[in-house]
């Protein structure tokens, strides 16, 4: 057996128009932590999804190798089975099941055996988690754990599989720093018994103290791997943002003007477990021009608090008050005759119709705009398209281009237009830079500030701290669902933030 | 010289882009198949093209075609119903008792028929819509009580239209034929169009489309979903009332055996259309061609007499295909984009 458990040999894929991995290398020795770092974008995730079988044999160029077999993945199942492990970022688990059932999900009867038993599930489950000193209850209802215990489920999970490498995909973001110190005893066990942990982190202290190696990658490509004697913490930082991003994030001057929005206490029952808030007592204000960030961990209520004031969520209690008045925003149409609009995250889940044109897309928020008596003018319709379509700077051919061949920075900005379109004074963006390049990103920050200028308010949700460090004025921290604090601009520093958010 | 050159290169080419532009009409794509079909029921019939029975076809399919344009519109929003063969069914049984037996006027009989179709239907929607029952299972449910309903009233028979009051001009009305056609056929002719101008000239056109497309960009976009759902609902019901009061005057008899395979027909022709199946694309022109297409696959089959149940195999057939050259066209329109 050689000394690599897998190799990744000169892979590079395409999706339609973009390259997200061009001839990269990666190698894993046995029982080592290897960190694998990089901007949003350079490809880690792509990566992972190569290794993991996600993206199946055939899709993409290069090998993969296992002890220096190479292997052909057709599903992520191929990948569990010849001993690779995967814990993705995203949260995804049964929640309905217990948790012994979702350990064993997939293995849940043993090797060959017709039928499942439920006892010996349990057990074997309780066992495990001893062993691995993993603090869960078998027969709890995985619905009722908190995000971070879901986060440990899915590697207990992954663990169950017996795997040579584990592969962790920001596992730390959800977690409490107790659970982080069990989980680092965890890879570092694992790591003792001759196995691998790949880690894909953000975070440099967890690079610096946990692994012995690091590879970093920019723009799909292999950039430069460190030994452990040779850390740099600057130079790992130059190499993996790669050029100088002191004009990243423009500089606006706007002045702020009155209390435009107010909320008091705002609650909002789960729509689906009984007994439980979505979001409780979250009070804040926003001014005109202002660009308010709400900052919490994913989990903490601040995508929840959005669509709440978008009117997605009918109150338990509190009140929104909107330039002073009492306002009660029972849906979608209420919100946006009062002037907010919502961003969402994931564009093509909520964001834009994907069988349309540009055009339909853009003017769907504001039929009204266009009508003519009973129908629609065409010529209004294409002057409203074309105007945010230049104003935007959204590159097609023409307002006809279908939204689905657009790139995602494109199609933010679609997305981005429409919202304008509604003419709105508030405008809450949930991760409105999420999955798109870098020079698009600018452009967006660029937007922001041009609309804070035109009396525009924003409240703006970001997993990337330095952003929303960066373009907000002020900070309203969220942890467990409610409002805990507030910083001011010259207040707030990652560090600080961080501590509030895990207070 | 150069000129001259340029000027043909650009004549040829608006030439292409005209040729192109053509082709990238959905409804052309739906066209020639059927136009295949038709070269290919004359070679194998000569009597296909027979005035008189083109006229036949005509006549036959703008009954279950109203029927369609409902089930059309419910289907573009992301919904689907079985019932409407079965509510067809009901009303004409109702319809004709109202007429004949309980001796209501003539315009009373109609109206209390389009209403119940249309609160029927409504039911059905507020179901799926409010309530989130699978639309498939809501639909069948109704499907089985609008039948028992309809065999109740008659006792698994029919009833006689001919005894109600103003029913002569009523009958005369639904069996004749100006130009050969009926006047069903013009009716159908007539919404056809108006749901065409609808679906691509106003807001509510619009709404319907983003619905389907995507509830949640709709919602979004701050169009209240649930309602445009609804509403499509209603249309149906609407629909699926005047075409039983149609029928009626055209068999003058309200039978519990009406409607039987209605909703496969409609459902056929919709995906035919090239109406996504899932929602979100289609145009009442591509219906049309649908719902002429199932017709005329209907007349070859009796024209080559193969028998009833050859028939509805066949139906089944032409439904999966339709199902998958609907999956490949969405997939090919979002592209490789879709992780």
């Amino acid at each position: 057996m050689g000394q690599y458990v897998l190799e990744v040999k000169n892979t590079t894929k395409d999706f339609t128009g973009v390259r997200a991995l061009d001839d990269v290398s990666f190698n894993v020795k046995n029982g080592e932590i290897i960190g694998l770092i990089g901007e949003n974008g350079a490809g880690k995730s792509t990566l992972l999804k190569v290794i993991n079988g996600i993206f199946p044999t055939g899709t993409f160029e290069g090998k993969l190798l296992i002890h220096d077999e190479e292997v052909n993945f057709h599903s992520p199942h191929d990948a569990l089975r010849k001993g690779i492990g995967f814990v993705s970022q995203e949260i995804n688990v049964m929640e309905d099941l217990n948790v012994a059932e979702n350990i064993f999900v997939g293995h849940l009867a043993g090797d060959k055996k017709p039928f499942i038993k439920q006892d010996e599930i349990l057990k074997k489950a309780a066992k495990f988690l001893k062993e691995k000193k993993i603090n869960l209850e078998v027969k709890t209802r995985v619905r009722m754990l908190s995000i971070g215990q879901k986060q440990l489920l899915m590697i207990a999970r992954a663990l169950s599989w017996d795997p040579h490498i584990l592969i962790l995909d920001e596992p730390t973001s959800a977690l409490a720093k107790d659970d982080v110190d069990n989980l680092f005893e965890l890879m570092r066990e694992f790591k003792a018994s001759g196995k691998s942990v790949v880690l894909v982190t953000h975070k440099l202290e967890e690079i610096i103290s946990l692994t012995d190696r690091v590879v970093i990658l920019r723009d799909g490509v292999n950039i430069d791997t460190y030994e452990r004697k040779h850390y740099n913490e600057g130079r790992i930082v130059t190499n993996m943002v790669g050029r100088t991003i002191k004009s990243m994030y423009p500089t606006r001057n706007v002045q702020i003007g009155e209390e435009i929005l107010r909320v008091e206490n705002l609650t909002v029952a789960h729509p689906k477990i009984k007994d439980k808030n979505l979001i409780e007592n979250i009070s804040f204000n926003l001014k005109r021009s202002e660009v308010l960030g709400l900052v919490g961990l994913s989990g903490s209520g601040r995508t929840e608090t959005l669509q709440t004031l978008f009117g997605q969520y009918p109150l338990l209690s509190g009140k929104i008050f909107v330039n002073g008045k009492n306002t009660r925003i029972r849906n979608e149409g209420d919100a946006i005759n009062n002037g907010l609009c919502l961003v969402t995250e994931d564009r093509k889940e909520n964001g834009l119709l994907m069988l349309s044109n540009i055009r339909h897309n853009i003017v769907l928020s504001n039929l009204r705009k266009i009508m003519n008596g009973l129908f629609i003018n065409n010529k209004k319709e294409n002057d409203v398209a074309n105007t945010y379509m230049s104003r935007l700077n959204i590159k097609a051919q023409n307002n006809n281009t279908m939204v689905a061949t657009l790139s995602g920075g494109n199609q933010q900005k679609v997305v981005l237009a429409k919202s304008l379109n509604t003419d709105p004074k508030i405008l809450l963006l949930d991760e409105p830079t999420k999955g798109i390049d870098v020079g698009s990103k600018n452009e967006i920050y660029n937007l922001i500030n041009a609309m804070t200028g035109m009396g525009i308010s924003i409240i703006m949700v970001s997993s990337e701290l330095p952003e929303l460090l960066a373009m907000c004025d002020r900070f309203i921290i969220l942890a467990h669902n409610t409002t805990v604090d507030e910083l001011s601009k010259s207040e707030a520093t990652q560090e600080n933030v961080m501590v509030k958010c895990f207070a | 010289m150069s000129d001259l050159e340029s000027k043909k290169n650009k004549i040829k080419n608006t030439g292409l882009t005209i040729v192109k532009k053509i082709f990238s009409i959905q409804e052309v794509s739906i066209i020639i198949p059927v136009l295949a079909l038709l070269i290919l029921a004359t070679i194998i019939n000569p009597m296909f093209v027979h005035p008189l029975n083109l006229a036949a076809i005509a006549r036959r399919m703008s009954m279950w075609g109203l029927v369609a344009i409902g089930e059309a519109l419910i289907i573009l929003t992301g919904n689907f119903d079985v019932s409407v063969g079965a509510m067809v069914a009901f009303i004409c049984v109702f319809f004709s008792a109202a007429g004949a037996i309980w001796q209501l006027p003539l315009i009373v009989a109609i109206l209390l028929s389009i209403l119940l179709a249309i609160t029927m239907s409504t039911i059905s929607g507020f179901c799926i819509v409010k309530l989130k029952i699978n639309p498939i299972l809501t639909t069948i449910a109704m499907a089985f009580i609008c039948r028992g309903l309809s065999k109740a009233l008659t006792n698994a028979h029919f009833v006689v239209f001919a005894p109600a009051k103003g029913s002569e001009g009523f009958l005369k009305f639904g069996q004749a034929e100006p130009l050969s056609l009926s006047w069903n056929f013009f009716i159908f002719i007539a919404f056809i169009i108006i749901f065409q101008i609808i679906l691509k000239k106003t807001d509510y056109g619009r709404k319907l489309y983003a619905t389907g497309d995507n509830s949640n960009v709709a919602r979004l976009a701050g169009i209240n979903t649930d309602i445009i759902k609804i509403s499509t609902f209603i249309i149906s019901g609407t629909l699926i009332g005047i075409a039983s009061v149609l029928l009626v005057a055209k068999e003058a008899v309200g039978s519990s055996n009406y409607g039987t395979g209605w909703e496969i027909l409609a459902i056929a022709a919709v995906a035919i259309a090239g109406i996504s199946l899932v929602g979100g694309a289609g145009s009442m022109i591509g219906l049309l061609i649908g719902v002429i297409m199932m017709q005329c696959i209907y007349n070859i089959l009796i024209l080559l007499q193969i028998n009833q149940h050859m028939q509805s195999i066949l139906l089944g057939v032409i439904m999966i295909l339709s199902v998958i050259i609907d999956l490949k066209r969405r997939n090919r329109i979002l592209g490789s984009k879709l992780e």
